[in-house]
């Protein structure tokens, strides 16, 4: 095995360039349609922050599972962008920055909570239960921003149908990328490449939703597939590479192994 | 009801869910017949209580707030207790071993050095296979869970109807009733949680030791639903 210390990303780097990223992606997606092959690919970082979030707090063990903790930082993150529906339209700038920076404020109570009340020796608790709502957030208002922005024809209130799916494709993008590379071997490289192409696939799934939403989405929503599509081919690659190179540290001692 | 009302609901609702946490039966290590409790996490158990809840609360929307509250917590109790039913029957018939309590048998539980079930009476030493801290859920068990979800029935359902009060006013009735719905099944999920911390992902409900836990649950539950309720307030209300 490799013994040499390799840098890993911290939760604040990964944080800011989601919410710097995630911020100008749900805007642009706000000011033109023509803008979202871009804006996706902005949207990504945002899944990484909150997949390393989970990754933070649960290899400490949670005492509850990983899934739990994902469920918990996507109820929060969503329940915020959920409010952005029934915010008074005089009032519509405020949105994203009340539900994310909400998601923020709550994560980091419960994180308070868990380390001060329930007395959780975990010290990471507080930033990154924040990180994780945050970041759910962000995801979750993309998502709504990109099938509702775009026309009259489409209200906004329409999207409530999705709120199922945006829920549970989000927590599964945030939370299996750790659960699906844990172990003796886990890593933050490998955690993240995992969690980039399910990043993708959960964009090109709502490129799909959106095609079947409303025709006036249909370019929006092939240009979103076409763009997660090649995302994840990439991500499948750079992944695969690095299990490999994985695999090989821990399995091949350059003999088969022994048949008992 | 009014806003400000709907706003103290929420947060009653919240600190009722994660109350109802520690009464449900829930163990991992169930799942092998290794520790009494429901198999799967707590917090993951409980939300799916609250789920069945308030589903079953938001076919009683057009009534009043009690036949509400009853709706949902009697749909929750049924949910939990016929899951515990369904796990019984596998521990008996597939597993082979018969539901008792380990902390109780071990004379740890609330009851104190009693190895007795405190329903019926059944000493639970006997029963207890070698290696095991008990298995499948026992009456006292299935009682304390039913109990549990009463409680976290009438939380959610409160939640429910007090967002759906909310937002009545501003939106059509059916995005008004699934918005609500949807954070309602939010607010139980970020209280569900963090009671399962407390617990360590294992108890036996209202008889295991860690039921001394809940003020700390009961504390947490309420600073953190304040702060949403807060939140959802101000975005349906100030803003």
């Amino acid at each position: 095995m490799s013994t040499d210390i390799k840098k890993e990303f911290t939760s604040p780097q990964l944080y800011l360039a989601a919410l710097v990223l995630g911020m100008i992606a749900i805007l642009m997606v706000k000011f033109s349609y023509s803008m979202a092959p871009i804006a996706v690919i902005l949207i990504w970082p945002a899944f990484l922050s909150g997949a390393n979030a989970v990754r933070q707090v649960a290899r400490y063990g949670l005492g509850t599972g990983t899934a739990s903790i994902g469920y918990w930082g996507t109820a929060v993150g969503a329940t915020m962008a959920f409010t952005s529906q029934f915010i008074n339209p005089a009032y519509n700038f405020v949105s994203p920055y009340f539900e994310i920076f909400g998601a923020l404020i709550v994560g980091a109570v419960t994180g308070i909570c868990a380390q001060k009340i329930i007395k959780m020796k975990i010290p990471v608790m507080i930033r990154d239960s924040a990180v994780l709502a945050s970041s759910t957030a962000i995801i979750a208002m993309f998502f709504l921003a990109i099938l509702t922005e775009y026309s009259t024809q489409v209200s906004t209130l329409d999207a409530y149908i999705t709120y199922p799916l945006i829920y549970i494709a989000i927590t599964l993008a945030i939370l299996h990328p750790f659960n699906g590379s844990m172990g003796a071997g886990e890593n933050q490289k490998r955690t993240l490449r995992l969690s980039a192409i399910e990043a993708s696939m959960t964009t090109g799934l709502f490129g799909l939703i959106a095609l079947l939403f409303s025709d006036v989405l249909f370019l929006t929503g092939s240009s979103v597939i076409v763009i997660s599509t090649a995302g994840f081919f990439i991500f499948v690659k750079r992944w695969f590479a690095a299990v490999k190179e994985d695999t090989y540290e821990f399995a091949w001692t350059g003999y088969p192994p022994a048949e008992h | 009801m009014e806003p400000i009302t709907a706003m103290f609901a929420i947060i009653l609702g919240g600190v009722l869910v994660g109350i109802c946490v520690h009464f449900i039966p829930a163990s991992a290590t169930g799942a092998m017949s290794a520790a009494t409790g429901i198999a799967t996490g707590p917090s993951m158990l409980s939300a799916g209580a609250g789920m069945a809840g308030i589903l079953s609360a938001a076919y009683s929307m057009d009534g009043s707030l009690a036949v509400v509250l009853a709706s949902g917590a009697t749909g929750s109790a049924l949910m939990l207790s016929l899951t515990i039913m369904g796990g019984n029957i596998a521990n008996a018939f597939g597993t082979g071993v018969s539901p008792a309590s380990g902390q109780t048998a071990s004379g740890f539980s609330i009851l104190g050095k009693s190895t007795k079930d405190a329903v019926t009476g059944w000493d639970q030493k006997p029963y207890i296979s070698p290696g095991t801290d008990g298995h499948g859920m026992p009456v006292q068990t299935h009682i304390s869970g039913i109990i549990g979800a009463f409680i976290g029935g009438i939380g959610g359902a409160l939640v429910l109807f007090a967002v759906y009060t909310l937002l009545a006013p501003i939106l059509k009735p059916d995005v008004a009733f699934t918005i609500s719905g949807f954070i309602g099944a939010g607010v139980f999920l970020i209280n569900s949680v963090l009671p399962a911390y407390t617990l360590v992902g294992k108890t036996e409900g209202m008889f295991d030791q860690k039921i001394r836990r809940t003020p700390k649950t009961l504390i947490s539950c309420l600073i953190v639903s304040t702060v949403i309720a807060i939140l959802i307030y101000s975005a349906a209300v100030v803003i």
